[in-house]
């Protein structure tokens, strides 16, 4: 794979994360998780030779990092070898469940980092993702009404209880294989205030809920459908764009 | 990106792919259904999670309590082992499909569906209950490395922990789970002892088969040990983590369920040989089991000067299975409590709290194993300890794992149910019946 033009776009929320992280390797310090890879990718130095080492789940991400490490490494003298093995983790077969993660976050740069820091994710594919905010402490009647068909009713009040506090709900679906990874980065790696994991549904084919309505300034990010060709996604491939993706 | 106020969906877009309002998950079991047809190969190398959970069920503390029963007892308490056995099954398999269904574990689990409290409540109890066994354990396996070599055991108690503190906080999680189902094998000798002392086993049948109840205090300090060693807490913590770290989702859950069986029946096989043999050995000798030297005992008529070596074997194999996870489940629970990274797959870099937790774990077992408390009595009545914290659990357990919210289409079902409650009526009884004999009587011994 052709290593980027251009680093990362500046609008990219992970961007200032990833730099600060090769950053920090490329001065030396590599003992630090990777921001989405975590103890999975490590880094260290043979020589002038950078040194890419542990496991990812696909041949994407494998080429992700060392696009991401060879854009930051420019025109300097470091040589990159890439001994990354592929090692799916997925366990199960795909498309058969369905699973909705709902995550509550302080505020919604917050819940907009950790979207972007799960579909950033190769290893996890984002079927449907809302993202909901509330002004000054109320929740809209709309943004109530569109959580209400996109909920089950026992999870509405834990939604009411944030918004009235004025907090972000991030409500992912996703492939039942991939809630593991997906619910250890909302849970673990994201700052959540806290992370439910409803119980698996079958995929079927549903109304598609009403858009997510909020106020002007605080955006929605929201995954454009799945056809049924892509009813089973491969871990091979790179999720589709969002539309709160910068890439 | 776009505002989304105006927008209205066009009758020409795709239908999403989203659950709706409706019964929560229905349909869910039956869309893998396929899934749990169980292959010979799947029957044949089922070796996970459960397994492990099985040998640790067999700690130290869970040997010297089954030898102080079959000594005090003889077989009178076998039939509450073949009770148990189906009880723990169910119990586990409960453990184990929290893992699999919420993807987290017990104690995030209680926290995030029922408040803060009761999750602390319940974790503090186990963890305090798991120290506590973790000390007698690491006294108990110095103890009887002292008995083989003729050095004083304190000196053995800071190095074992700080072998296994080593292995469980840098080994990665697979590496370690093999390890543990290869170190396990060390209880094919209770079993070959159970058979070498040639026991009655038209008595021990009987015993087995028919329910027989003491209305002494020995009697039932020795059930509540007996039920708390084998319904044990802790393991419902490590079996819901484990599921988690061998990424198993509800596509395998006939394979935990056999995994989960499998370990248990294994765990109460060792157990019911051990209680053989000290019944045949011990008790009709009328020898009482308060060191480890008379632990080990029990196995001269088979082995001669060979016991204690025999039984060395054992308890250390035991130790260095269950003392790891002691720790790890504690681990586990308080980090979940919290919400801190919690793997042992995770590096102590990306998990520090995790790993603070398990360290810290050790160093409290070694402070209480050099304190000068008896091994055996410490064992023992720690497992007392698990069999009165044990209900509660339990109890939480089949109120989580009955709810439709929570497991949705994957919540127990009413034979499940019953059995679970059946356990919890089970060990409440014991307790109750422990709590009365000991304030009229007095503790035994």
């Amino acid at each position: 794979m052709q290593p980027r033009a251009t680093p990362p776009a500046a609008s990219d929320p992970l961007c200032a994360h990833f730099v600060a992280w090769w950053a920090s390797v490329l001065a030396g310090s590599v003992d630090h998780p990777h921001l989405i890879w975590g103890q999975h990718v490590r880094a260290h130095f043979d020589d002038d030779t950078l040194v890419l080492t542990g496991q990812v789940a696909s041949e994407h991400d494998r080429a992700e990092i060392e696009n991401e490490v060879t854009s930051l490494l420019g025109n300097t003298a470091i040589d990159l070898r890439n001994d990354l093995a592929v090692a799916p983790e997925r366990r199960g077969e795909p498309g058969l469940l369905t699973q909705t993660l709902l995550s509550v976050f302080p505020s919604v740069a917050m819940a907009r980092l950790a979207a972007s820091s799960l579909t950033r994710h190769a290893r996890v594919c984002p079927i449907v993702m809302n993202l909901f905010a509330s002004a000054e402490g109320s929740a809209l009647p709309e943004v109530r009404a569109a959580v209400r068909g996109l909920l089950t009713e026992a999870y509405w009040p834990v939604v009411e209880r944030a918004l009235a506090k004025g907090q972000a709900i991030l409500v992912v679906t996703i492939d039942e294989t991939e809630a593991f990874q997906a619910r250890e980065v909302l849970d673990q790696e994201t700052g959540s205030l806290e992370t439910i994991t409803l119980p698996p549904e079958p995929y079927r084919t549903v109304e598609r809920v009403r858009p997510v309505l909020v106020p002007d300034d605080q955006k929605c990010a929201r995954l454009p459908p799945r056809s049924a060709s892509q009813r089973t996604p491969s871990p091979q491939t790179a999720p589709p764009a969002w539309e709160g993706d910068p890439r | 990106m776009r505002s989304d106020r105006s927008s209205q969906p066009s009758t020409s877009e795709p239908r999403a792919l989203l659950p709706a309002a409706r019964p929560l998950g229905e349909g869910a079991r039956a869309a893998v259904a396929e899934q749990q047809r169980l292959r010979l190969a799947d029957v044949l190398t089922v070796a996970g999670p459960g397994i492990i959970t099985g040998l640790a069920d067999n700690d130290p503390a869970g040997i010297t309590t089954y030898s102080v029963v079959g000594a005090q007892n003889g077989y009178s308490q076998n039939w509450l082992l073949l009770l148990s056995t189906p009880l723990v099954i169910v119990v586990q398999q409960m453990a184990a499909r929290v893992g699999n269904v919420t993807k987290t574990d017990v104690a995030t689990a209680l926290r995030v569906h029922y408040g803060v409290r009761l999750s602390a409540a319940a974790v503090l109890a186990t963890a305090l209950a798991n120290v506590l066994t973790m000390g007698a354990d690491l006294e108990m396996l110095a103890a009887v490395t002292g008995l083989v070599t003729g050095v004083r055991f304190t000196y053995f108690i800071i190095p074992y922990a700080a072998l296994m503190a080593y292995v469980t906080i840098f080994a990665n999680y697979k590496a370690f789970a093999r390890l543990l189902l290869v170190v396990g094998l060390v209880f094919v000798g209770y079993i070959a002892a159970g058979v070498l002392a040639r026991p009655d086993w038209s008595r021990v049948v009987q015993a087995t088969l028919v329910p027989q109840i003491e209305p002494t205090s020995v009697y039932f300090v020795g059930a509540v040990g007996l039920l708390g060693t084998t319904i044990t807490p802790y393991l419902f913590f490590w079996q819901a983590s484990g599921e988690i770290e061998e990424r198993r989702g509800v596509q395998s859950l006939a394979r935990t369920n056999l995994d989960v069986a499998v370990g248990m029946i294994w765990s109460n096989v060792i157990s019911f040989f051990i209680v053989v043999t000290t019944g045949t050995v011990l008790f009709a000798n009328h020898v009482e089991v308060r060191t480890a030297q008379d632990a080990a005992e029990a196995l001269a008529p088979l082995v001669g000067t060979y016991a204690k070596d025999l039984f060395a074997i054992g308890i250390v194999g035991s130790g260095l299975v269950s003392i790891p996870v002691l720790a790890a489940a504690t681990a586990y629970s308080i980090a979940g409590l919290v919400g801190w990274p919690r793997s042992l797959s995770r590096s102590a870099l990306s998990a520090p709290q995790f790993y603070l937790v398990l360290g810290l774990a050790f160093v409290v077992a070694v402070q209480l194993a050099i304190s000068d408390l008896d091994p055996v009595r410490a064992l023992f009545y720690s497992q007392v300890l698990n069999g009165l914290i044990a209900p509660v659990l339990v109890a939480l357990l089949v109120v989580l794992t009955s709810s439709r919210k929570v497991m949705g289409d994957f919540a127990n079902d009413l034979a499940t149910r019953a059995v679970g409650w059946l356990a919890v009526v089970v060990l409440v009884f014991a307790d109750a019946a422990m709590v009365y004999e000991v304030a009229t009587n007095g503790l035994p011994g």
